[in-house]
């Protein structure tokens, strides 16, 4: 009756290891912030071991839950300084500053959520292909299809970026 | 023309040159050690936060159950005997009513055989005389026969007097 939960214990132990600062690194170019970045990395697995039973792929899940909370933080942050701007009517507020990687930033927001998932799960979660397609629940084919137009997606938009600051 | 899935493939997309390489590098450049006690905090959460979701199934279990016990039981009782209503009161006893009056029924009709009008009659029809209702008399005659006879008195003894008078005259 122990064993089971003590292998699942010393797998959860184990994933931790092995996905944590990973995840945390990778969080930390989106937010430039190591306090963020571990919060935001340990609500993705609190998320996973909640409903641990149910998560066939933890990686992926942990990746795409990490990215959905990363978007909800920049929102938040666009809504505060929003508030900022109001009350202080656009007095003294230096704009706000960039992340240190934008590049990943744009990674993120730009790319709509059916094109940034396997974007997520097969560049930074290192899984192949074939379990994208699992996962998703998209043909091999079509996981193909959707990695390249996010690559011609993001290549448009960081040529423009790249137009800009020149 | 329909480009074929297997033209996607990564190999010429992802040279080194490209700026895009550098958007979908590996993390492993830049790993975040978790602080110490972050692991146990996490699990502890973790648990936690499966409790209440299993407490919250249970609740809604249980409402859902109760729901089901509950609703059947209230349309059932609502299908019942409805509120209770004060009874009507009677008719006033002077309306000209064609409902009977209770009083009058269990009342025996004793001059039916007297070719007097009984109380049925009496209602239907008008009565001249004010007080004239159909409650019969204390001696079971009703009170209009009464005074009838009453009235017609005098001129049957007027009449008796003329025809004792009228031999007299004849005389």
């Amino acid at each position: 009756m122990k064993r089971p939960a003590r292998s699942r214990e010393r797998a959860a132990s184990e994933l931790f290891a092995a996905l944590y600062p990973r995840l945390a690194g990778w969080c930390r170019r989106l937010v430039d912030d190591d306090e963020t970045a571990h919060e935001i990395a340990s609500e993705a697995f609190t998320r996973l071991w909640a409903r641990w039973t149910s998560v066939a792929e933890p990686q992926g899940f942990l990746y795409v839950t990490a990215a959905n909370l990363v978007r909800d933080h920049w929102r938040k942050l666009e809504r505060e300084r929003r508030a900022v701007r109001r009350v202080t009517a656009e007095a003294a507020v230096s704009p706000h500053s960039e992340q240190s990687d934008p590049s990943v930033r744009l990674l993120v927001q730009s790319l709509p959520d059916r094109l940034r998932v396997p974007i997520l799960l097969h560049y930074y979660a290192d899984m192949p292909i074939r379990e994208v397609s699992v996962l998703t629940g998209r043909k091999e084919g079509t996981v193909k299809a959707d990695l390249h137009a996010a690559r011609e997606l993001l290549r448009a938009h960081l040529r423009r970026s790249l137009d800009h600051t020149r | 023309m329909i480009t074929p899935a297997d033209d996607f493939d990564d190999g010429p997309d992802l040279d080194p040159d490209d700026p895009l390489t550098v958007v979908l590098r590996p993390p492993s450049a830049g790993r975040l050690a978790p602080p110490p006690g972050r692991y146990e905090e996490i699990r502890r959460g973790a648990s936690r936060r499966r409790v209440l979701r299993a407490a919250a199934g249970v609740g809604t279990t249980c409402a859902i159950a109760a729901l089901a016990l509950l609703l059947p039981l209230r349309l059932t009782a609502e299908e019942g005997p409805g509120p209770l209503t004060p009874p009507l009161a009677p008719p006033p006893a002077t309306s000209p009513s064609t409902v009977p009056d209770p009083s009058a029924t269990p009342a025996p009709l004793p001059t039916r055989g007297n070719g007097t009008p009984d109380a049925r009659a009496d209602t239907d029809a008008p009565s001249p005389v004010p007080g004239r209702t159909t409650s019969p008399a204390p001696d079971g005659r009703p009170t209009a026969a009464a005074s009838s006879s009453s009235t017609r008195t005098p001129t049957s003894a007027s009449a008796q007097e003329r025809s004792s008078v009228q031999p007299a005259s004849r005389e």
